[in-house]
């Protein structure tokens, strides 16, 4: 039997589990849509078709003995080059990073998804060093975008975006630092959740900015991403931001519904003036969730330019010796960057920290009288790969730091958010930020369900 | 005057600090690295601008020393 290309990953594991549907024809199918698809998406840039029959086989043996099969039994599952793969170099979109020995264990999350019973089948393309909003990499390639391989993918998990969109993974893992899981997210019509800062350890993945980094997943449908959520969960002391709390499964309360939570709308900062395809986002997302409260952020713009400063800082001063041996072997969209971002006065780095808290506090204010916020992903649809203008607001400014415009002040300081894809009226999905209390990815993906279930957001297969 | 009105002049900085962090700044890269300069110069007036009270600074990065495993807060 073979696997329809975009079956939810929670119908192939209760497929695999009651026997309809063999683990190892799962992989088969994926790996051969993956060959055919992949030379003009460019999403992976390593196929682990060996370890994946591998264990494809022994899910299915284990099967046959009678013993118990994990709650992703069967799901592929492809990760952003940057978490370890064991036997591959961690890349992580860089051409410096090659040459470092391969990875002997894998990445702590990538070992968590398998022990759930999903199969790694490959290593994902991204932006270099994760700074990048685009999808474009001077050393892979343009990651393209499966709705229209002339647009962007998105970045900086732009591999997952467009292999979970294009029916390559049903999950993926991916990174957000400052929009990498919610802009791919957005630009390629797939679920992504960016937990709390603190709440998945990021043991063996290569850094980029310890202060803001955040892993996390993407999938076509809320239960999908609850449920690898749910078997990503747990402390780890090997990442000293990994908050010491216990797993709180979300799966359980996914389909509450949404009666009783207070949901408002981002207003001022996250206007969407002038934006006619984040406009009719939002306003089917809140439309649907009856949401009609709107609520002016106070302070997000300062927590934006606290984000670009900490990140800038962290990242650049992480890649010193890399800038002062071989600058010229980094993309030169990332490496100018990153040169200036090691010269910035320690001041504005601290100032940047400071104003982080602020932010925070003044956000924990607002979150006394709302439980769920809505916000666009992004300021527009996907611009075309290397287009390097766009307009915004009545002013022609460059693409590549705009796209992060909505989501950067929401992880500087690492609330909950779940990425919600919506398609109006034309091919190009556009994404919806539901943005809940810290620690609180219960509430962000109860509505995620919850507009899936009214039908308002969806995962729509490429046509 | 404070950090916000404050000019910033990229190249001078550039040329001061560059060396001192051991970086070679080529004819290629300048013209970049002065724009993202500019950049976070306006990022930094932003923050400034921000007026944050003495009372409320809170370094957002904590260090907590200790063994992770023997930690009572664990």
């Amino acid at each position: 039997m073979s696997v329809a290309p975009f079956m939810p990953g929670h119908e192939i594991a209760a497929a695999v589990r009651n026997g309809s549907l063999t683990a190892e024809a799962v992989v088969t199918d994926c790996l051969a849509r993956i060959e055919t698809l992949d030379p003009t998406l460019n999403a992976y840039t390593d196929v682990t078709a060996g370890r994946a029959l591998e264990q494809a086989r022994g899910i299915d043996l284990a099967r046959r003995k009678g013993e118990p099969l994990g709650p992703l039994a069967g799901v592929p599952f492809a990760a952003k080059n940057l978490f370890d793969i064991e036997g591959l170099s961690t890349r992580a979109g860089s051409k410096i990073n090659r040459e470092l020995p391969p990875a002997t264990r894998d990445a702590l999350l990538v070992e968590r998804l398998s022990a759930a019973g999903a199969i790694l089948v490959g290593g994902l393309n991204m932006g270099e060093y994760a700074y990048d909003f685009t999808g474009e990499n001077a050393h892979d390639g343009a990651c393209c975008n499966p709705h229209d391989p002339a647009r962007m993918a998105g970045g900086s998990s732009s591999g997952c975006g467009s292999a979970t969109a294009a029916g390559l993974a049903p999950v993926s893992l991916g990174s957000d630092t400052n929009g990498s899981i919610r802009v791919p997210s957005s630009f390629c019509g797939v679920f992504g959740l960016k937990p709390t800062y603190g709440r998945l350890p990021r043991t063996r993945s290569f850094p980029f900015c310890d202060s803001l980094d955040h892993l996390g997943p993407f999938a076509r449908n809320a239960l999908d991403l609850a449920l690898a959520y749910d078997a990503l969960q747990g402390f780890d002391a090997h990442d000293p931001a990994c908050a010491p709390r216990q797993a709180e499964p979300v799966t359980t309360t996914l389909f509450k519904g949404v009666a009783g939570l207070r949901i408002a709308v981002a207003g001022g900062y996250f206007s969407t003036d002038d934006m006619p395809e984040a406009a009719a986002a939002v306003s089917a997302v809140a439309r649907a969730l009856d949401a009609q409260r709107f609520i002016k952020i106070e302070g997000a713009a300062v927590a934006r330019a606290a984000a670009f400063l900490i990140t800038n800082a962290e990242s650049s001063a992480f890649h010193l010796g890399r800038l002062r041996m071989r600058a010229d072997d980094f993309d030169a969209d990332t490496r100018d960057r990153l040169l200036a971002g090691a010269m910035l006065p320690a001041a504005w780095y601290l100032k940047a920290q400071q104003a982080r808290r602020w932010f925070h506090d003044t956000m924990l204010r607002v979150f006394e009288s709302v439980d769920l916020i809505i916000a666009p992903s992004t300021p527009c649809a996907a611009p075309l790969i290397g287009q390097k203008t766009m307009e915004l607001r009545g002013e022609t400014v460059a693409v590549r730091p705009n796209l992060g415009l909505f989501t950067q002040p929401i992880s500087c300081i690492g609330l909950p958010v779940a990425a919600v894809p919506f398609f109006g009226g034309g091919a190009l999905p556009i994404g919806v930020q539901l943005i809940a209390p810290p620690w609180r990815e219960d509430i962000c993906l109860r509505a995620a369900h919850a507009l899936e279930q009214a039908g308002v957001v969806e995962a729509r297969p490429p046509g | 005057m404070t950090g916000a009105d404050m000019p910033f002049n990229a190249e001078t900085h550039l040329d001061a600090v560059a060396p001192t962090v051991g970086l070679a700044i080529t004819d290629a890269q300048r013209p970049g690295v002065l724009e993202f300069l500019k950049v976070a110069s306006r990022m930094a007036a932003l923050v400034e601008s921000a007026g944050l009270p003495d009372d409320a600074f809170d370094l957002a990065p904590v260090f907590r020393p200790g063994s992770v495993e023997a930690g009572d807060d664990r």
